[in-house]
């Protein structure tokens, strides 16, 4: 009876119905729920690889995934816990790859935002001088810095809090992982963070 | 992923073990019960330090408003609709495939019969053809073999001829127009 009204639950989600008619053969609830989806995942991928090309690959990747078993699909969650999870497993599985084959970290992307050596300097001078009046971007490299600093997993319940606005509950689904599990990484990202970054606010 | 699958570094600190620093995060994202809140609120009226604690951690927190969002490019619904459409092409092309087959002779039952029947016209018609060509390739050997029977004839004595040249000085000397009927 309890796992009935679940189901119900999820079966009210629109994206759950679009999925659903995706599965049945319609190409166009597919294309709608890429539309829908596609600047959350884009955004997801880019706050841990900080890649945009990267990150539009690995969103792109996601998708495939998900039209590939289209027709498999149960609607056991909403569907966005459904997409990160898919998108969680892609990072997590990209991130083991690269460590295997000893390539570039998931984490050390290679785009324009990345400090090079002379941001570098500059943030570690802004570090000496908290008082310094720094601009936005200087502000950008510095939290991403920081973030940089976390463990993966830290770094992804943080993107999926802040950036997703996830409650600790869909983290865990998405994630695999307990509440508990959930509010202990967050509390030790988050005091990591204020340790990294207080000295700016 | 598994507690398993991070680095030493993650596995030894990537969780907190301070329940105060979790209670106060949890707080902060709005996740206690309305009992846990109203308690630590209480705490916060008496204790400075803790509420400055609670305060940095939210200001720290919203710094990662500066990363702003990071919308898909202009072209990444196209690409990616294009690879789900080329993924999508090979799946159709083996799917009708059987239909053509195996579904449309359930769904139309007289179809075998017409089949077997067309069948059987071709294979009557190709055997009459080939037949035909064959007898045509005999008639047209044996009738070479007629109009030339003279030249077999006189094999032997035309055999014993040095050249042609000579056989054409005979011809000419027989008759006075030897290219009109080289054979008599």
């Amino acid at each position: 009876m309890v796992s009935q009204s679940l189901q119900n639950q999820y079966l009210s989600d629109p994206d759950v119905q679009l999925m659903l008619k995706a599965a049945a053969g319609d190409q166009s609830a597919f294309e709608q729920l890429v539309t829908r989806y596609q600047d959350r995942l884009v955004g997801f991928f880019f706050h841990l690889v900080h890649d945009r090309t990267a990150a539009e690959d690995l969103a792109q990747e996601t998708f495939l995934r998900v039209y590939r078993s289209r027709e498999r699909y149960e609607p056991t969650a909403r569907f966005s816990t459904w997409l990160f999870r898919i998108a969680h497993n892609l990072a997590s599985n990209q991130k083991r790859g690269a460590a295997r084959r000893r390539e570039i970290p998931l984490a050390a992307g290679s785009d324009a935002h990345n400090l090079c050596p002379e941001e570098q300097i500059l943030a570690e001078k802004s570090a000496l001088m908290p008082t310094r009046q720094i601009d936005s971007r200087e502000m950008r490299d510095i939290v991403r810095s920081a973030i940089e600093e976390l463990s993966e997993r830290q770094k992804t319940v943080v993107v999926l809090h802040k950036f997703e606005e996830m409650s600790y509950e869909e983290i865990g689904e998405v994630m695999g992982l307990g509440v508990v599990a959930v509010k202990s990484l967050l509390s030790r990202a988050r005091g990591k963070l204020k340790e990294a970054l207080e000295r700016f606010v | 992923m598994s507690a398993n699958d991070g680095s030493e570094r993650d596995a030894a600190d990537e969780e907190s073990h301070d329940p105060r620093l979790t209670e106060l995060v949890a707080y902060l994202d709005g996740e206690l019960e309305p009992e846990q809140s109203a308690r630590l609120e209480r705490q916060f009226a008496v204790d400075a330090p803790l509420r400055r604690y609670a305060e940095s951690l939210d200001r720290t927190w919203q710094l990662l408003d500066t990363l702003g969002d990071a919308p898909a490019s202009g072209e990444f619904t196209q690409r990616t609709l294009a690879s789900i459409s080329a993924m999508a092409i090979p799946a159709t092309a083996t799917s009708t495939s059987p239909w053509s087959v195996a579904t449309a002779l359930r769904t139309f039952p007289y179809l075998k019969v017409i089949l077997w029947t067309a069948l059987g016209f071709i294979a009557c018609f190709g055997g009459l053809k080939f037949a035909r060509t064959q007898s045509r390739g005999t008639d047209t050997a044996d009738s070479r073999i007629l109009r030339e029977l003279p030249l077999y004839r006189d094999l032997e004595t035309l055999n014993s001829v040095r050249s042609a040249e000579f056989l054409r000085k005979v011809a000419a000397a027989v008759t006075p127009d030897p290219l009109k009927e080289p054979r008599k």
